[in-house]
C-alpha cells in the first residue's frame, strides 16, 4: 500500500474527509496544548491535505493531544481531529514510532490493571518514573500522601484479576 | 385538417460543450431518420445570427412546419428561438427544445452513451413538437402604480428611479421613518463619506417627490392579483400622533417620563415612548411605541397630550387597512445582523457588554450615536486602546451560523480599523480573518492602506472569549506563524453575518416569490435576470436577494426599477400562451383543481348547458382559468379526475408521444 | 429511594479519599442508593484505549455488563470525568456501531446491549427533585463564598456523548454550589482542559494548563476551585506549589529549579483550596471537617471555609 492510501484509509477509519477543513485555525486557537505542539490540530489537517503522512505519524502532536474534543466543538466543518489523532496513534506504533515516552506510561498503566485488575496512580507515577528516568517528578507529593494514607503501599488486587488480564489479552489478540 | 408534421431538426455544436462531449453527427444522422423529420443540419452556435439565419433558410427552402433545437437548456434560448420564429410562418409555440447540454454533454463522461442519450432526448422532442399546436398570446392590461417593500437605500432608490420616469409609486416601509439600516452607519466605504450625508438627502427627495405616497409604520399583509394587475392591503399601523397637524416640535418626545432601549442605536442608549428613529427621520414626526408607553397600557400618564402645542396626541388611534391597485412590486427587505448570542458560547453568548456587533459599533463611532461619536465601550465607558475585530461570525461557518460569506465585513472591518486608528490615536487594533475579499472598485486599496496605518491582521479565527479578571482575552491562532495568541482586548467588535430582515419570509410567501435554503429571495436566473422573480411583476433588489454592500444595492435598485419602468410603460402585455386549459364538456365541477392552484387562478363559474337526455337548460359549474394568474405548473391538471385540464404546449398527449418515443 | 450501579473508579481508593467520604455523606442524605458495580475493574482511562482501540473498549465493558446482568433497570453513575468517559464512549459505540458490539461480545463472553444510560454526579443531582432534596437537606449556608466550578472537558464534551447544551459555560454544577449560598464566579476555564491525562509523560507541557486554569480562578476572584471529577482535582491541587513557584520565579526573573519548587511551600495567599462539588455539598448539609478528611487536601480548605459561614456558630461545629 502507497503512503497515500494509507493515509486515506486512515482518514476513512477516522470518519473525518481533509478537504472539509478550510484551514480557518479556530481549532489550534483554542487547542489547550497548541502551545507545546509541533503543528496543532490545523497543522495536522494541513499534513493531512497535502498527503504528508510521514509528518502526522512523525509529530509530537499526536501524542500531546489530550482529548478534550474542544477542536471538534468549535469547528465551522465538524471536522473531527481527536478520531484522526486515535488512528494516526495506532498507525505510528504498529510503525514503531515513539514520541514522549507516552508509551511507557499506557504500557505500565496496562501492565498495572492486568496485575491488579485496577490502577494505583502512585505505583503508576513510581516505576514510570523509574522507567522513563524521572525520578523527581511530582515526588514532593508522596509524604503528604503517605501520612494521609491517601495512597497504600499494600496493594490490594481485585478478585476477577485473571479474568481481567484474560480479557485484556483477547483483546489484544483481536487487534492482531 | 391536421397540421403537416414537417419537422426540421438543428443540433448546436455550443462550441464544444456539446460537440466536445457526443458525437453531433450521429445525432444529426439518427435525427433525419425519425418520422416526421425532413430535415437535420448541425452548426456551431444556433443562437448566433448566422446560426438563427441557416434555420431561417431552412424553413423556406424545405417548407418546414415544425423546428426541434437540440442545444442547451430551454430556460437559456427558448425565448431566443421563438422570437426567432416571428420572421417566419411558423407559429413559435411549433417549437421544441431537446436539452443536449445540460442533461447529455456535460452531466455524462461517456462519449458514446452521452451520444445514445442525445439521439433520445431528439426522437422525444420530434414526438413532442408532432402533437404541438399554435398559440397565440393574450394581452393583459397593465395598472400604472408600483409598490416598493422596503424603505432602506435599496427602497428609496429604486422608488425614486421610478418615479423620476414619471410613475406613481407606493414606498411601504414598517418602521416609523425611512433609511433602513444605512441611516445607522457612520462613514461608508471606501470613500469614507458619511453615511447620513449621502442618504438622507434622498430620503427627503422621496417625501418631496409628487410621484411617490410613502407610507411609514406600515406593512403589506396581503398580495392578490398578477403581472400588472395585484390587489395589495397594506396595515397602516397606528401611530398614536395626528402627522397632518404635527410640526414635528420634539416637545413631546423631551417630556415623555418613559424610556426604553432604542433599537436603532442597538441598545447602547435609551429613548422615549413617543419617539422619532432619529433626529433627521423622514417623515420628521414622531410616533408613539405601544408596548412602552405607560398611557397606552394603564391609562396613567397623559404628559405628551397635555404638553403638544397643537393637540396632535390621540390615544383612540388605531390601524387602518388601505387597498392599492399595483401594477409592479419591489421587493427590497433587506437584512438583519445575525444574533451571534445565540450561535456562538465561546464567544460569551452576550454575556460581556463589550463584545458587541459591528452595527453596534457603528452607532458608537457615529456623530449622531449614544457617545456623538467618541469610541467609548460600553461596560465603563472608558476609551479602549487593545480593539480586536472578528470577521466571518455567523458567515462562512456552517455548523453554528451559516455557510455563506457575507461580503461587506471584509471591507466594512477594515473600515472599522481605519476609523479606530483615526479617532484613538496610539490604540491598536488586530483583526482576525480567514481571507480577505475586496473585489471592489477602490476596496484591495483601502484594505491595503488600513493595513499601512497600523492595523495588525492575524490569519486566524477567534477560537474563544473569556474573562481574567477585569479584561477580555481574546485567544485564536496566528496561522501564519502556526502559534497560538492571547489578546487582552478592551473591546471586541464582531463582524457578524446577514440575515433576511425578520418577516422577510412572510412578504416572499405572500408574493409566491421563491426562497433559498438561507431565506434569501431566489432571482428567475443567478446571471441573466438578477433582479427578476419566477413570478410576473415581481422584482427585487438589495439585500433581500442577498449579501451586498452599499454599491451593489443601489446598483440592483437602480436596474429593478428599470424592469418596471419597462413594464409599467406599456399599455398592456402579452402573458404566456402556455397555460391551463379547462375542457368544459368534459369537466364535472368537483372542484378539485381549485384549491390545488397556487396562484388562485382557478374558480368555479356557472355556465350554461343542456341536461343530456332531455335537452333541458340548465346551468352547471365549469372550472375557469384566469389567464393572467395561471403561471403554468400544471398542478391541477393532475389533480383533475376526468382529464378535463390540460396545460396547452404540455398537453398530455404530448407528454404521451415523448414517452412512447423514449421505447421505440 | 433512587437508586443507581455505581463505578467508583480508581482513584476513590485512594487520592479521592475525602470526595468518596463526601459522596457517601451526600448521598445518603438524599436517599439516593449508590449500588458498587461487584468487583468492577479499571475502565483504562487513559492509557488502554490509546494503545488498541479493542483493549479500550473491552476493559468499560466488563464492569457495564456485569452492570446490565446485576441490575438491568438501573443507570450506571460513576464520580469520575475520565472514566465517565470512558464509558461513556463504550455504552455509544456499542448502540451504535454493530461491528464494535459484535467484537465486544466477542471478546467479553457475554452478551452486552447497553441498554442503561451511563451518567455522572452533575447529571443525576441536577434533576428537579434531586435539587429540591438537596436544598431540603442543606444545614447552613455559605456567606462571601465565591467559587469558580471547574466541570473539566470530559464532563461536558464531546456534546453528542453528554447532551449537555452550553459547553462553554455549563451550569449545572454553578446551580448545585448556588443552592448552599456560594457564588459562582463567571470565569473562562470551567471546560477547559486541565491536562491530567498527560501530566506523566509530557509533564513540561501540561503543566501550564492547570496553571492557566488556577490563574483565571484566582483573576476572576474566586475563593475556592469546586471540581467533577478526581483526576482534575488532585492535578489543581497537587501541583500547585509547583505551578505557583515557577510563576513567582518567573516573576523575579530568576531560574526555576523544579525540586526546589516542589518542595518549599509557596506563599499562602497565592494558593487556592480546590473541593470537590460533593465535598461543598456535604459541609453545607452539617459534615464536619473531620469526618470528611478534609485534612487529606494538598491545600489547606479549612480557614477558607469556615470564614464563609454566615455565623460563628456554625464555623464551631465545622471545626
Amino acid at each position: 500500500m502507497t503512503e497515500h492510501e494509507t493515509l486515506n484509509e486512515l482518514m476513512e477509519k477516522a470518519d473525518v474527509r481533509q478537504y472539509d477543513c478550510y484551514q480557518c485555525g479556530k481549532c489550534s486557537g483554542g487547542c489547550p496544548m497548541s502551545d507545546a505542539m509541533d503543528f496543532g490540530p490545523r497543522g495536522l489537517m494541513r499534513c493531512a491535505q497535502v498527503g504528508s503522512l510521514g509528518r502526522i505519524l512523525n509529530s509530537d502532536t499526536i501524542w500531546l493531544c489530550t482529548g478534550c474534543h474542544a477542536c471538534v466543538e468549535r469547528c465551522p466543518h465538524d471536522v473531527n481531529v481527536p478520531a484522526l489523532i486515535e488512528e494516526a496513534r495506532y498507525e505510528a506504533m504498529r510503525r514503531g514510532i515513539k514520541r514522549h515516552d507516552s508509551d511507557v506510561l499506557n504500557k505500565t498503566f496496562v501492565s498495572s490493571v492486568r496485575t491488579f485488575g485496577r490502577n494505583h496512580e502512585m505505583l503508576l507515577a513510581g516505576l514510570y518514573n523509574v522507567f522513563a528516568m524521572k525520578p523527581i517528578q511530582d515526588m514532593a507529593s508522596v509524604p503528604h500522601m503517605m501520612k494521609k494514607k491517601l495512597i497504600n503501599p499494600l496493594l490490594k488486587p481485585i478478585h476477577g484479576t485473571s479474568e481481567v488480564a484474560e480479557l485484556i489479552e483477547r483483546a489484544e489478540r483481536w487487534d492482531k | 385538417m391536421a397540421l403537416s408534421n414537417k419537422t426540421g431538426v438543428f443540433i448546436c455544436h455550443c462550441g464544444t460543450n456539446i460537440a466536445g462531449a457526443l458525437d453531433v453527427h450521429k445525432v444529426v444522422d439518427a435525427s433525419r431518420a425519425l418520422p416526421g423529420v425532413a430535415y437535420a443540419a448541425d452548426y456551431k452556435y444556433l443562437c448566433s445570427e448566422p446560426g438563427q439565419q441557416l434555420i431561417l433558410d431552412a424553413i423556406k427552402e424545405h417548407g418546414l412546419k415544425r423546428i426541434v433545437i437540440a442545444s442547451c437548456s430551454p430556460r437559456m434560448h427558448e425565448i431566443t428561438f421563438r422570437k426567432m420564429l416571428k420572421k417566419s410562418n411558423i407559429n413559435e409555440y411549433l417549437l421544441e427544445i431537446a436539452n443536449i447540454r445540460e442533461q447529455a454533454s456535460w452531466v455524462h463522461t461517456d462519449f458514446d452513451k452521452a451520444t445514445e442519450k442525445a439521439i433520445d432526448l431528439v426522437r422525444m422532442a420530434v414526438a413532442k413538437v408532432g402533437k404541438s399546436e399554435p398559440l397565440k398570446a393574450q394581452a393583459i392590461p397593465i395598472t400604472k402604480r408600483a409598490l416598493v417593500i422596503g424603505g432602506g437605500i435599496a427602497g428609496i432608490q429604486a422608488a425614486l428611479d421610478i418615479a423620476d420616469a414619471g410613475h406613481e409609486v407606493v414606498l411601504v416601509e414598517r418602521e416609523c421613518s425611512i433609511g433602513g439600516r444605512m441611516v445607522m452607519l457612520d462613514k461608508t466605504f471606501p470613500t469614507l463619506d458619511c453615511s447620513a450625508c449621502i442618504s438622507t438627502p434622498k430620503m427627503v427627495d422621496v417625501s418631496a417627490h409628487p410621484n411617490i405616497t410613502l407610507m411609514t409604520s406600515s406593512e403589506v399583509e396581503e398580495v392578490q392579483g398578477y403581472i400588472g394587475n395585484f390587489k395589495v392591503k397594506v396595515r397602516k399601523k397606528a401611530t398614536y400622533v395626528n402627522h397632518d397637524i404635527c410640526t414635528g416640535c420634539g416637545l413631546c418626545e423631551e417630556k415623555c417620563p418613559f424610556k426604553v432601549e432604542s433599537d436603532f442605536d442597538r441598545g447602547l442608549s435609551k429613548r422615549p415612548a413617543i419617539y422619532k428613529l432619529f433626529p433627521q427621520a423622514v417623515p420628521a414626526k414622531p410616533v408613539i411605541d405601544k408596548d412602552a408607553c405607560v398611557k397606552l397600557k394603564t391609562g396613567k400618564c397623559g404628559v405628551c397630550l397635555k404638553i403638544c402645542p397643537l393637540n396632535c396626541i390621540d390615544y383612540e388611534d388605531e390601524d387602518k387597512t388601505v387597498e392599492l391597485d399595483i401594477g409592479a412590486i419591489v421587493v427590497a427587505t433587506g437584512y438583519k445582523p445575525a444574533k451571534w448570542q445565540s450561535m456562538y458560547n465561546e464567544y460569551g453568548a452576550g454575556r460581556f457588554e463589550d463584545v458587541i456587533d459591528g452595527l453596534q459599533f457603528e452607532r458608537l463611532v457615529n456623530a449622531s450615536g449614544p457617545t456623538e461619536g467618541k469610541i467609548k465601550r460600553p461596560s465603563d465607558g472608558k476609551e479602549p486602546e487593545t480593539v480586536v475585530i472578528v470577521k466571518c461570525v455567523g458567515s462562512r461557518d456552517p455548523k453554528k451560523g451559516h455557510a455563506y460569506c457575507s461580503r461587506a465585513c471584509c471591507m466594512y472591518a477594515a473600515k472599522h480599523a481605519h476609523q479606530i486608528l483615526e479617532k484613538l490615536p496610539g490604540g491598536r487594533v488586530f483583526i482576525f480573518y480567514i481571507d480577505i475579499r475586496t473585489p471592489g472598485k477602490g476596496y484591495e486599496e483601502f484594505y491595503d492602506n488600513t493595513r499601512k496605518d497600523g492595523a495588525v491582521y492575524v490569519r486566524g479565527r477567534i477560537s474563544r472569549i473569556f474573562r481574567e479578571g477585569d479584561t477580555l482575552v481574546c485567544q485564536g491562532e496566528d496561522s501564519l506563524l502556526g502559534r497560538q495568541v492571547r489578546i487582552n482586548a478592551d473591546l471586541v467588535v464582531l463582524e457578524t453575518a446577514m440575515e433576511p430582515a425578520e418577516g422577510s419570509a412572510d412578504v416572499l410567501n405572500m408574493l409566491g416569490c421563491a426562497k433559498n435554503d438561507d431565506g434569501w429571495a431566489q432571482e428567475a436566473h443567478p446571471k441573466l435576470r438578477p433582479v427578476e422573480t419566477q413570478v410576473g411583476g415581481v422584482f427585487l433588489a438589495g439585500v433581500c436577494q442577498g449579501p451586498k454592500d452599499i454599491p451593489d444595492t443601489v446598483a440592483q435598485a437602480s436596474a429593478s426599477a428599470a424592469k418596471v419602468i419597462g413594464l409599467l410603460n406599456k399599455d398592456e402585455m402579452e402573458t404566456s400562451p402556455m397555460i391551463a386549459a379547462v375542457a368544459a364538456d368534459k369537466c364535472s365541477g368537483c372542484g378539485a383543481c381549485e384549491p390545488i392552484c397556487p396562484y388562485t387562478a382557478i374558480t368555479l363559474e356557472k355556465t350554461p348547458d343542456r341536461e343530456p337526455g332531455t335537452g333541458k337548460k340548465i346551468e352547471r359549474s365549469v372550472a375557469n382559468v384566469n389567464a393572467g394568474l395561471c403561471q403554468g405548473c400544471g398542478a391541477c391538471t393532475v389533480a383533475c379526475r376526468t382529464g378535463a385540464i390540460d396545460l396547452l404546449g404540455f398537453r398530455n398527449t404530448q407528454i404521451l408521444q415523448e414517452v412512447d418515443a423514449l421505447w421505440q | 429511594m433512587k437508586r443507581y450501579a455505581y463505578f467508583p473508579g480508581c482513584a476513590s481508593e485512594s487520592t479521592a479519599k475525602s470526595t468518596t467520604l463526601a459522596n457517601e455523606f451526600v448521598f445518603g442524605a438524599l436517599g439516593i442508593d449508590l449500588i458498587e458495580i461487584e468487583d468492577w475493574n479499571c475502565c483504562g482511562a487513559t492509557s488502554a484505549h490509546t494503545l488498541s482501540d479493542t483493549v479500550g473498549l473491552a476493559l468499560p465493558a466488563r464492569p457495564l455488563a456485569q452492570a446490565e446482568e446485576e441490575w438491568p433497570d438501573l443507570d450506571i453513575v460513576t464520580g469520575c470525568a475520565s472514566c465517565y468517559a470512558r464509558l461513556k464512549v463504550t455504552n455509544h459505540r456499542v448502540r451504535t456501531d454493530k461491528e464494535a458490539r459484535f467484537i465486544v461480545e466477542k471478546v467479553l463472553g457475554k452478551p452486552y446491549e447497553a441498554k442503561r444510560e451511563v451518567l455522572n454526579f452533575l447529571d443525576i443531582l441536577s434533576g428537579e427533585d434531586e435539587r429540591k432534596a438537596v436544598e431540603n437537606a442543606l444545614l447552613r449556608r455559605f456567606k462571601n463564598l465565591k467559587v469558580a466550578c471547574y466541570y473539566g472537558c470530559l464532563n461536558v464534551r464531546p456534546a453528542e456523548l453528554t447532551g449537555v447544551e452550553d459547553r462553554e459555560n455549563p451550569q449545572a454544577m454553578d446551580e448545585l454550589a448556588a443552592l448552599t449560598g456560594a457564588e459562582p464566579v463567571d470565569w473562562g476555564f470551567k471546560s477547559e482542559c486541565c491536562g491530567a491525562a498527560h501530566q506523566n509523560d509530557a509533564a513540561f507541557e501540561t503543566r501550564p494548563l492547570a496553571a492557566r486554569i488556577i490563574e483565571n480562578a484566582r483573576a476572576c476572584g474566586a475563593d475556592i476551585i469546586l471540581t467533577a471529577c478526581p483526576m482534575c482535582q488532585l492535578n489543581l491541587e497537587m501541583r500547585q506549589s509547583e505551578y505557583i513557584r515557577k510563576r513567582e520565579d518567573k516573576l523575579r526573573g530568576k531560574p526555576s529549579f523544579p525540586l526546589f519548587s516542589m518542595v518549599l511551600p509557596p506563599d499562602p495567599n497565592e494558593t487556592i483550596p480546590v473541593l470537590s462539588i460533593t465535598e461543598l455539598l456535604a459541609i453545607a448539609m452539617g459534615a464536619g471537617g473531620r469526618r470528611l478528611e478534609l485534612d487529606a487536601h494538598f491545600v489547606p480548605v479549612g480557614n477558607v471555609i469556615s470564614k464563609a459561614f454566615r455565623d460563628e456558630n456554625e464555623s464551631e461545629v465545622f471545626i
